[in-house]
């Protein structure tokens, strides 16, 4: 494989998955140029007259247990591949991964949030324990690199969460997917895990519990940026212009017009600030023009939804 | 059609002129007989023109893919892509390959090979057709109607909370449409298998015993067991999926107390064994197919027959391979994994002994051959692209990738799909009293065989590589975008091999070189002793076997016998 | 192998009817039946497991009279339709014909009962009200996610359950009495002769296996608290 080796498991998972592509590949090639000169030594032309051959009991014997030995090793590297994936050290920093309908969210012990434009930074050589909980439907956390994928369920509170562990041996930038068809912007539910070299990523913490506890930023609560990215409008809205899922936020203004559909009526109305409050808690009273009615209500505190406004009104 | 009447009427009382009524009455002579072969037939005609529609949407499906978004490249936007898919899967699955050979050539053949007059009921034969026919107007209505965009496996709680785009305006629940439609489908099969299996045991001809009976038989026979026991399962399933669709209960929702994974195993219990019902007639097809074109039995025909019975069995504990990221516990994990790999063995079994059968034959090579063998050939790929979903920790890593979607398609289109094609192929003068075009039937197996590697192996790459499946677009890197153009590119050759194909089917219907040979392929088994195309009831007076159905010993006997009587 | 005598054209398909045959298809058909509810006893029992208090509290909600009463006139009927089948062998038409209408009215009893009991549950507004309403606010509380009166997750999951179980068992009940009058039409007429009293037998087998999933939704429904 091409892919980078990134993480503790993937050595032993490309060596399982050679082992697999060297029988397979024996196999497939000999049964195929038995099959071809068969066809060429035993045509018609050739062999006139057929042998023949009704079975042989010692044969289906033989291949009865050739594929009995081969898979019993298959099964058996690809168990005590697995077991270890889901052994968590204890010494693991425990980073809680939310997803929702189209974005990531990575919660760090400090209380810190980083969201699907920032991705997940991590230490090189430690172990890090990913519990996985969806807002909405099943989604899937895969990252190549490390080899390790799981599907994030939506499971009623307090229940026991599905749950992910690496451990990166690469310091880089590698992918994070979202494996499991999830509508719309699925191809668009990625993000980045950053994997840092530990003194590099141990300043960075610091910064970051540093600048939580001092009281005027108010733990990047009011950050509008940071919250667009949090709760998940990042997932649908550009704030470049480009049209996705929902309409771009790009050049939002007071006073400026825009084309809405209430109650399946079309009608031109004035932005202002009750305006967009409404779209961020009911945001399907007024639709703009040519998107579908899918955003779900934001659960937002006064100071939240004003900070985001702000923000919006700044692109 | 008349015409055609006319110049097949060599052997006067053949299935094809049983009307003798106005033109405006001949689709209904068809639609309303319970005559196995127009059946067989019928289904034939639909399915077939349901593979080419959806042949034609993979094609859009693959051109969007051809470039990455980020360099522009729009084909489709992604709000339809999901409804493309999933069009192109539901058709594809439960309108072509599941019903698959076991409808179109088991209902042409059973009863022939048996040395039947027709199935056991062949009322309800024609009731399951029209449930089929009903099922998928109701599929493919309610998609053009309301795209939905589930995907075929129609996993909760996506299904339940998607808002289906109404194309005209009017809200329309697509996705508990499909749910219906194949509720609807799902008692077709049901009651073509419960047909089969009371055909099988009731209606065999004097002589033949159960290992006696030709090798298709036997996988339908294990076909229709897993119809009947599996399909009602899916079938409940997916009701109530659709009845959390219009009423405000939670089965499978966790924001109402429901649970998706209970839906995932309900639904792979059946969908799991169901890739067997799409796989096994096929290859009984290529166990016909092969001792014809090698003139010599085939080899170990007990361990063929009971190798499909122990599919079909094993096929049923092994659903929970589709599930394992979805944290199941570790000990579910090993068991569905060892119980997985038990697959491996009555697949390898079919294998070692078809190739065994070519050893010292004495081979006319003919199209359908070429198809089975490449069958033989991708099914080897498709099943041992399998040990790696099969192995815990390689699946993890390739689970809902590209890898899949290749591993799939090598099994099911250059598998089941191929062994059909060879089939039909082989029972073509059969069928019709014509001769299809060798040459234009050559050709479309080189465009199909280079076009189909060409646009999977790209896939398996990338699935290595980790690019998930049901992606709109990707990330714009050199493999991936390399990968996608030459996929797209093979997607043109596959698709063009599989028009001329359809093409060179449908002239062979209308203009084929007319036929009235018995036994063109000169096989030793019950179905080629009939007439061509067969009479009304099959054969002209009981029939009775007296050998094994792949002993050609003993049938090149027989030939001499009655040339030696003939001269007489 | 074959010669080539020639029939003569035949134009429909001869009488072929194989009693042995029939009963085997039937029996298959009836394992799917068996297999069709046993996919809602599956999520049924896992739910159970899930909310167990929920479930016993809202399964006294439900009338073990009613559920009672069901339930005897059921096996009555199971009882009748063995005796018609029984008279029908005998070649007794009429008493035939009384034991069929006997089942038949039964079963009609068992539906005017349950049509009783959900037009009950109907005016508490418990279920039958469309997704679309009570996403807009217009259903009833009780089943509206975030209004304070809503049931329990395991109750809503209960009553989902109960209708649509007692409904596809009530589709069966449905489609028994309508086979069993095409079949007493036939008797009477004499289109159904006691040579081929093996349909009317196949008539009852469906009764009977009706019967037995009923014997099954009483206690899971009626009986658990």
């Amino acid at each position: 494989m091409w892919l980078l080796e990134a993480s503790t498991f993937a050595k032993d998972i490309d060596n399982t998955f050679l082992f697999i592509v060297a029988v397979s590949a024996f196999f497939l090639i000999a049964i195929t140029v038995f099959m071809i000169s068969c066809i060429f030594l035993y045509s018609k032309k050739r062999n006139a007259t057929p042998t023949d051959v009704h079975g042989n009991t010692t044969l289906e014997i033989v291949w009865i247990i050739i594929p009995v030995v081969l898979t019993s090793f298959m099964f058996y590297y690809g168990w005590i591949d697995y077991i270890k994936t889901r052994q968590v050290p204890d010494n693991a920093m425990e980073i809680k991964v939310d997803a929702g309908m189209w974005w990531w969210k990575f919660t760090y012990p400090n209380g810190l949030e980083q969201g699907s434009d920032q991705g997940l930074t991590v230490p090189v050589n430690s172990p890090i324990y990913l519990p996985l909980h969806s807002v909405d439907v099943v989604h899937s956390f895969s990252i190549p690199a490390f080899r390790i994928k799981m599907d994030v369920m939506p499971k009623p509170e307090g229940a026991k969460l599905n749950y992910s562990w690496f451990e990166a041996t690469k310091v880089g930038d590698f992918d994070i997917y979202c494996a499991e068809y999830c509508g719309i912007n699925h191809a668009q539910m990625i993000t980045k895990v950053h994997v840092l070299p530990k003194a590099e990523f141990e300043k960075w913490y610091q910064q970051a519990t540093n600048d939580l506890s001092s009281a005027n930023t108010d733990g990047g609560k009011s950050n509008g940026k940071k919250l667009f990215a949090l709760k998940g409008c990042i997932g649908c809205h550009s704030t470049d212009g480009t049209k996705r899922v929902g309409p771009s936020l790009k050049g939002l203004s007071i006073g400026s017009n825009r084309k809405v559909v209430t109650a399946g009526k079309l009608r031109t109305i004035q932005i202002d600030q009750s305006y967009l409050e409404q779209s961020l808690t009911k945001p399907n009273i007024d639709l703009v023009e040519g998107f579908t009615p899918i955003m779900p209500p934001q659960q937002l505190t006064d100071q939240e939804r004003q900070a985001l406004i702000d923000y919006l009104l700044s692109l | 059609m008349s015409k055609k009447k006319a110049s097949q009427a060599t052997e006067s009382n053949n299935f094809f002129n049983q009307h003798t009524g106005k033109w405006t009455t001949f689709p209904m002579s068809w639609l309303t007989s319970t005559d196995h072969k127009r059946i067989g037939l019928m289904y034939g005609y639909s399915m077939f023109f349901f593979f080419g529609l959806a042949a034609l949407i993979g094609l859009i499906i693959k051109l969007q893919k051809m470039y990455p978004a980020s360099s522009g490249w729009e084909i489709i936007p992604p709000s339809l892509y999901g409804s493309f898919f999933t069009l192109h899967g539901v058709i594809m699955i439960f309108l072509f390959i599941l019903p698959g050979a076991s409808a179109v050539l088991g209902n042409f053949l059973l009863p022939l090979q048996l040395g039947a007059k027709d199935v056991a009921f062949p009322r309800v034969n024609l009731l399951s057709f029209w449930l089929y026919l009903g099922g998928a107007i109701l599929a493919v209505v309610g998609i053009l109607l309301g795209a939905a965009d589930t995907g075929w496996t129609f996993t909760p709680p996506y299904s339940v909370t998607t808002k289906t785009i109404s194309i005209f305006g009017f809200s329309f629940d697509s996705v508990s449409w499909m749910l219906v439609a194949a509720f609807i489908l799902g008692w077709g099969t049901i009651l073509t298998g419960i047909n089969f299996i009371v055909t099988i045991h009731r209606m065999r001809c004097k002589g033949m015993t159960l290992f006696r009976m030709p090798l298709f038989s036997w996988t339908l026979y294990a076909t229709s067991w897993i119809q009947v026991l599996a399909t009602p399962v899916v079938g409940i399933t997916l009701l109530m999926l659709a009845i959390e669709r219009v009423m405000p209960v939670g089965f499978f929702d966790p924001a109402k107390g429901g649970d998706p994974i209970l839906y995932q195993h309900l639904f792979w219990i059946y969908s799991h064994p169901a890739v067997y019902i799409m796989i096994l007639p096929t290859m009984g097809l290529v166990s016909e197919i092969l001792p014809t074109y090698c003139q010599r039995p085939i080899f170990g025909y007990k361990s063929i027959a009971l190798s499909s019975c122990a599919l079909a069995i094993f096929g049923y504990f092994i659903w929970a391979h589709h599930m394992f990221t979805t944290g199941m516990s570790d000990f579910a994990n090993a068991v569905f994994s060892l119980l997985t790999f038990l697959v491996a063995i009555p697949t390898a079994i079919k294998v070692f002994n078809w190739s065994a059968t070519l050893y010292k034959a004495s081979i006319s090579f003919q199209p359908a051959l070429l198809f089975a063998i490449a069958y033989v050939f991708n099914f080897m790929i498709g099943g041992l692209t399998g040990m790696f979903l099969g192995s815990l920790s390689t699946s993890i890593h390739l689970h809902d990738t590209e890898f899949i979607v290749a591993h799939f398609h090598y099994t099911m289109f250059g598998g089941a799909a191929f062994g059909l094609i060879a089939g039909t192929l082989h029972y073509f003068p059969k069928m019709f009293g014509r001769i299809y075009s060798k040459g234009s039937a050559y050709a479309a197996f080189v465009l199909m065989f280079v076009g189909f590697h060409a646009t999977y192996v790209p896939m398996f790459i990338m699935g290595m590589n980790g690019l998930p499946r049901r992606y709109h677009t990707y990330p714009d890197i050199p493999l991936f975008s390399n990968m996608q153009f030459a996929s797209t590119i093979g997607s043109w050759i596959l698709v063009s091999g599989i028009m001329l194909l359809l093409f060179t089917l449908v002239r062979g219907i209308l203009k084929g070189e007319v036929t009235t040979e018995r036994n063109p392929w000169n096989s030793s088994t019950l179905e080629w002793q009939t007439a061509t195309p067969p009479t009304l009831f099959n054969f002209e007076q009981d029939m009775e076997v007296t050998r094994d159905p792949y002993d050609y010993p003993a049938f090149r006997l027989e030939q001499k016998k009655s040339k030696a009587g003939g001269k007489k | 192998m074959s010669s080539q005598t020639t029939s003569g054209a035949v134009t429909e398909h001869s009488e072929h009817y194989d009693e042995v045959g029939t009963r085997l298809g039937f029996w298959l058909f009836l394992f799917t039946e068996l297999f069709l509810f046993g996919a809602f006893f599956i999520v049924y029992l896992v739910y159970r497991t899930t909310y167990l208090p929920d479930f016993q509290t809202a399964s006294n909600q439900l009338s073990t009279v009613i559920g009672t009463t069901n339930t005897i006139i059921l096996l009555f009927s199971s009882l009748t339709v063995v005796l018609a089948i029984h008279y029908m062998r005998k070649g007794i038409k009429k008493m035939a014909l009384t034991f069929l209408s006997i089942t038949i009215l039964c079963g009609l009893a068992f539906l005017v009962i349950k049509s009783f009991e959900w037009g009950g549950k109907f005016d508490h507004n418990l279920f039958l009200q469309l997704r679309g309403n009570i996403e807009q606010g217009l259903g009833s509380p009780l089943l509206t996610p975030g209004s304070s009166e809503m049931l329990p997750m395991g109750q809503v999951l209960f009553f989902g359950l109960y209708f649509i179980m007692t409904g596809t068992h009530a589709l069966h009940i449905i489609i028994g009495l309508i086979w069993m009058s095409v079949l007493w039409v036939w008797i009477y007429q004499g289109k159904l002769k006691t040579d081929r009293a093996g349909i009317l037998e196949n008539g009852g087998l469906y009764w009977h296996l009706v019967d037995l999933i009923w014997i099954y939704l009483f206690p899971l429904f009626y009986l658990i608290a």
